[in-house]
């Protein structure tokens, strides 16, 4: 508990460091020319030592307080929680092989922290509040929204809960102090609060950008006319639906500039996350089409003298316009939620089925066997694409139509020759002399002493259906589009691969540095659960 | 042996059962679902119609392009069965179920028969010429003239109560010229032309009759000549210069017969604003009407219209239920007694050209039963003949997209695939068992930590991906790798070198895709198979005899480890065509798993069904094919024997 209270407090110290150091990373720096400042360099120490304390704080409660919660969780229900001595060694054997344990350290810890993903990848920011300016004496009010904790408690709670709750996932501008409905414009606002210059700034853009688009609107005019053989005023007035555009623009310019005092005044705070994008917000203010590529330079039309000559930090952007790391690591979470979540759903069934084929033979093996022969011919990728090309397939749905297809069936025969073998020692024999019951024997008796092929090839299983639905997200027929995924940015990075590999690539780094971990783990729990000791002479 | 026979034999068995089962599964969720083809020619309909209505600005022209596409829609439906229901239409598919094959029968071909055409064309020039000149001579006097005698036109009273009733009777029963009716009159002296009773006209101008039996006589004698000529050239006349053969003359009479009927039928319903549907008249009633009796009702119905054609059968269904049509986005009511007893004459009209239709329609429909044969609105015959013909009969349909026969298309794409998959399939065995050996051989050292990390990371990554990698990181840069396409363009022109050259250069990428797929299993089993080889006693009395090292292990352990991967064979095969689409979509291959899945992306039904058979083969037969060649060449197996 102490070192959770240490982490606390560092991290509070990070935050009030952070803040005075008014720290943000939107690209935007208002010194011109010069990129790289002292103060840049310390944003860039304190996100790393984030980042380092995070997984620090990931491999605590993975690996500390986890076990120790389940344990104590499995004592209170009455489980003696106590390994017995082969697993023990079979345990100390995995923990020997470094690579697989080093992986399987990481990868759990990673999973685990990036249940928490909203908290730190998120666009919307942790904190974010605002204090409207008096008028005519009445009580001050003071807005607060914790926008980012919010998405992460919609993961976990059903909507209507959180519906309850009167909770929202995002700020609406009226209440902080901006004009319309909808979502405060959060990077926007960060740059802002950060510094109150930058509405100045916004507001010169906006103006600049009247000018041009009026020198634009002339010169086409102009241009028309000459086709036409007609002569152009320059001065000539323009037509209503441009000047009430114009206005609309110049309101905007002159309500920021008003907004200036209240954020010189210090009315308005924001604490942004780690990293200030998520796969749902499209970065639309980027220059140029999406996709970007990484570290855009924010260059802006050649003509635009408000310019900004930084480079944006991010990893670019796809075709939607969403950030890459940010898809990335929410696809990390879902690929691997899905993938084990298929895993132990199919291997639960497999393994009753093998169990019971195993244990009772007979008719109801055969039967089984050759259910399983039909089933296990079908081409069930074919198959599902069929299916997911005619209903859009959300996660669980796809998740029970692989289970069906395909997940269940290769455990089944593994189970039911354990079981097979496993019938006819005598520990089993004495079990059902004592008129102990069929599905007691299985579950209690033989099913802890069958367990090496489900742990040996679950690690195997959660390699293929990643690789599954990464093939059917490629393929485009996999999760809704409005989920992350590696296997979209792979389609988006082959369907133009000359100008954009860097969608192939980066989603192919994180995916094979993810399986490959996975396939080491698996590895070593394969050594460490059926060791082969191989002697030959020579 | 027996319990291998039998085994091998149980095996096959299941072959058929699992195809059905598979097959019909698939078969079944591809017709359930929306989005076939009908679906897909109506949304291009609608499309069309869109852009046509924005071009012209005219709606009117939209909604009779609607009417005319829907026959063509019927047609659609008919030939890909989807006016069956699933069992039939499987069974069907598979060819164990008469299914209806039309074939145009080809019109004569006019100017072939030139001289034909010109006799007939100058015979009924001539017929036509007499007939002209008797009608103008006789419409001097109001006479008629039919069958060789002459009329004149009387009111329906004066005919007498008892023979008008038996006249009507007859005439609601039979079609135009109404012989029945004829044959009756003629008894009486009279006669039915165009709807008006005759009566034989007596008249005692001799001059008058001379002149006219005359002329009648000139116009039988045109008669008979048109039919002579009929009866040497072989051909009848239509309307446009066009020639039929002669076994088609009272199919197109009759057809001709009907089409009249259905217009007249049509023009008197349309002038009173009612429609005609399954032999019951109805009559126009709004959607506000209709709401305020059954509100239930016509949301259903309305969710019906807005689904479009594929529901429209679903439509008439319910509101034939209610006694209620459908038709052009106008609600129709049964007529009612009321209704037609306040306008009797018009009903009973229209009901006597109801069931002279029907009648028409029917006898059409006996001659399609009985001989075979077709005939369309616009006069084209068609044959039609019921024959089985599904995949038992290797005949897969034709694609709704290519428009090409599925088996041609599957066979040639799958040529292109097994051209990449055997590749890749035999350079994965070239390269995994002098791996695996050299892996067993060196075990824990470390070049085997090394080549481990390559297994592994084969292990990891999909094929397509390692493609993807390779296309991203190599053939973008290098001019000499292509980035797609299985093979060079113009590859006809060019010599055998270059263009054995140009399908490398092809392959290269793909095939390190196929490679990757069973790189990695097969060099474990390899090693593994090889180290416990050899750590077996076998090896260890053949080092005992004091055999040098290299002897023991390529000649006596080598040969056994073997046995494990050569059984694979059959299976790994299936395995690389189960994944090949996502290479070949990868790579931009033309091969049997690019079409299947732009088949599925079309919902080009035909074609995911022919891919799929194609697929469920290979991995069945593939599987057995292991298991034939594990128990031949390892005599320890016993496939049968090994259930204790």
């Amino acid at each position: 508990m102490g070192e959770l209270f240490r982490i606390g407090k560092v991290a509070k110290g990070v935050w009030r460091a952070k803040t005075r150091c008014r720290n943000d990373d939107f690209g935007r720096r208002r010194n011109r020319g010069r990129d790289w400042q002292r103060e840049d360099v310390f944003v860039i120490f304190f996100k790393l030592l984030l980042v380092v304390l995070l997984c620090l704080a990931g491999w605590w409660v993975t690996h500390r307080a986890l076990p120790w919660a389940v344990v104590r969780i499995g004592r209170l229900a009455g489980f003696r929680m106590q390994m017995t001595p082969l697993t023990l060694r079979r345990l100390r054997r995995f923990t020997q092989i470094r690579r697989g344990y080093f992986c399987f350290v990481i990868l759990t810890t990673a999973f685990v922290l990036s249940m928490f993903l909203e908290l730190y990848v998120n666009h919307r920011p942790l904190y974010i509040s605002y204090e409207a300016p008096v008028v005519d004496g009445e009580q001050a009010k003071v807005q607060r929204q914790f926008p980012a904790v919010v998405s992460w408690l919609q993961l976990w709670l059903p909507r209507a809960a959180v519906e309850r709750l009167g909770l929202s996932a995002d700020a609406r501008q009226q209440d902080f102090g901006l004009r319309g409905d909808g979502a405060v414009p959060y990077h926007d606002y960060a740059r802002w609060v950060r510094d109150p210059e930058e509405l100045e700034q916004d507001a010169l853009r906006i103006e600049a950008w009247i000018e041009k688009d009026e020198d634009r609107f002339h010169t086409m005019m102009e241009e028309f006319a000459r086709q036409q053989d007609a002569e152009y005023d320059r001065s000539d007035p323009l037509p209503d639906d441009k000047i009430a555009e114009y206005e609309e623009k110049r309101a905007e310019a002159a309500f920021l500039r008003r907004l200036k005092d209240d954020f010189e005044a210090g009315r308005a705070r924001i604490v942004m996350p780690l990293w200030p994008y998520s796969h749902q917000q499209q970065l639309l203010h980027l220059p140029g089409q999406p996709p970007h590529k990484p570290f855009v330079r924010d260059v802006g039309q050649a003509d635009d003298p408000t310019a900004n000559p930084a480079t944006i930090p991010i990893l670019g952007t796809d075709y939607e316009g969403n950030e890459i790391l940010a898809q990335l690591l929410y696809g990390f979470r879902i690929s691997f939620t899905f993938a084990i979540s298929v895993a132990f759903i199919g291997y639960f069934i497999g393994v009753s089925i093998g169990a019971m084929m195993g244990y009772f033979g007979g008719w109801f093996d055969i039967i089984v066997q050759r259910i399983i022969e039909v089933w296990g011919s079908i081409p069930f990728l074919f198959v599902i694409i069929i299916i997911a090309s005619i209903m859009q397939p959300s996660f669980w749905v796809l998740a029970v139509l692989l289970v069906v297809l395909q997940a269940w069936i290769s455990i089944t025969f593994f189970m039911r020759g354990e079981f097979y073998r496993e019938k006819a020692r005598d520990y089993v024999q004495a079990a059902a002399a004592m008129g102990v019951g069929d599905a007691k024997i299985i579950g209690r008796h033989i099913l802890p002493n069958a367990l090496v092929p489900v742990v040996t090839y679950m690690p195997f299983a959660i390699v293929a259906y990643i690789n599954t639905l990464v093939a059917l997200d490629y393929l485009g027929f996999g999760l809704p589009p409005e989920s992350p995924s590696w296997g979209r940015l792979l389609r988006q990075g082959a369907e133009n691969i000359i100008n954009h590999p860097h969608l192939v690539g980066f989603a192919v780094v994180v995916m094979a540095a993810t399986l490959f971990c996975v396939v080491l783990i698996g590895e070593a729990v394969r050594e460490a659960f059926d060791p082969r000791k191989y002697s030959r002479l020579r | 042996m027996s319990g291998m026979t039998s085994y091998f034999i149980r095996r096959l068995m299941l072959v058929p059962l699992t195809f059905l089962a598979i097959t019909f599964m698939v078969y079944s969720i591809l017709r359930i679902v929306p989005g076939g083809p009908i679906e897909q020619a109506q949304a291009a309909m609608r499309m069309a119609a869109m852009g046509e209505g924005g071009a012209g600005g005219g709606t009117l022209t939209g909604e009779a392009d609607l009417q005319i596409d829907e026959e063509a829609m019927e047609e659609l439906k008919r030939y890909y069965a989807l006016d069956r229901s699933i069992p039939v239409g499987y069974l069907q598919w598979l060819g164990l179920w008469q299914r209806e094959l039309t074939s145009r029968v080809p019109a004569v071909p006019t100017d072939e028969f030139k001289e034909e055409l010109a006799s007939l064309e100058a015979a009924l020039a001539v017929r036509r010429e007499a007939e002209e000149e008797l009608a103008a001579f006789l419409e001097k006097r109001g006479l008629v003239h039919h069958q060789g005698r002459f009329y004149e036109p009387i009111e329906p009273s004066d005919m007498g109560e008892d023979l008008l009733s038996r006249a009507e009777l007859l005439r609601s029963r039979s079609i135009e010229p109404h012989l029945p009716v004829q044959e009756l009159l003629s008894e009486y002296d009279k006669a039915l032309v165009d709807g008006r009773y005759l009566r034989r006209a007596e008249t005692d101008d001799e001059e008058f009759l001379e002149e006219a039996r005359r002329l009648a006589g000139r116009l039988e004698e045109a008669n008979a000549a048109y039919e002579t000529t009929v009866e040497e050239t072989g051909h009848d006349l239509l309307a446009a210069g066009r020639l039929i053969q002669r076994e088609f003359i009272p199919l197109y009479r009759l057809k001709e017969a009907q089409l009249a009927l259905s217009a007249k039928l049509q023009g008197k319903l349309a002038g009173h604003d009612l429609v005609e549907f399954g032999g019951r008249i109805y009559e126009p009633i709004s959607v506000e009407d209709l709401r305020a009796r059954d509100e239930d009702l016509v949301a259903r119905a309305e969710a019906y219209v807005d689904a479009g054609f594929a529901r429209r059968d679903r439509l008439l269904d319910l509101l034939a239920r209610h006694e209620l049509t459908w038709q052009d986005g106008q609600y129709y009511e049964r007529v009612d007694e009321v209704a037609r007893q306040s306008n009797a004459e018009l009903y009973e009209t229209l009901d006597r050209l109801i069931e002279a239709h029907r009648l028409a329609t029917s006898r059409l429909e006996r001659i399609e039963r009985e001989q075979g044969f077709a005939i369309t609105d616009a006069l084209i015959v068609f044959q039609v003949r019921r024959v089985l013909s599904g995949i038992l009969q290797f005949d897969f349909g034709r694609s709704y997209t290519y428009g090409e026969p599925v088996l041609e298309l599957v066979a040639s794409r799958f040529e292109i695939s097994l051209w990449f998959g055997l590749t890749g399939f035999f350079l994965t065995y070239l390269i995994c068992i002098p791996l695996g050996l050299l892996k067993a051989i060196k075990h824990r050292t470390a070049v085997d930590t090394a080549t481990s990390i390559a297994v592994f990371l084969g292990y990891a990554m999909p094929g397509f991906i390692v493609s993807l990698i390779l296309l991203a990181g190599v053939a973008v840069h290098v001019e000499w790798l292509p980035l797609g396409g299985h093979r060079p363009e113009g590859i006809e022109d060019m010599g055998w070198i270059e263009a054995l050259i140009g399908r490398a250069r092809h392959m290269i990428i793909p095939v390190i895709g196929y490679m990757v797929a069973g790189f990695a299993s097969m060099t474990i089993l390899m090693k593994n198979s090889l180290l416990d080889n050899l750590g077996s006693d076998y090896v260890r009395t053949a080092f005992a005899k004091g055999l040098r090292e290299r002897r023991v292990v390529f000649l006596h352990a080598l040969r056994n480890s073997l046995i494990p991967i050569t059984a694979g064979l059959g299976s790994a095969l299936a395995l690389l065509f189960a994944g090949s689409f996502l290479i070949e979509t990868t790579c931009n291959i033309d091969g049997m798993g690019f079409l299947g899945y732009q088949a599925i992306v079309q919902r080009d039904y035909p074609i995911t069904l022919g891919v799929l058979v194609f697929l469920v083969l290979i991995q069945l037969f593939g599987n057995i094919i292991s298991d034939i060649i594990w128990a031949t060449i390892d005599p320890r197996i016993r496939f049968g024997a090994a259930k204790a």
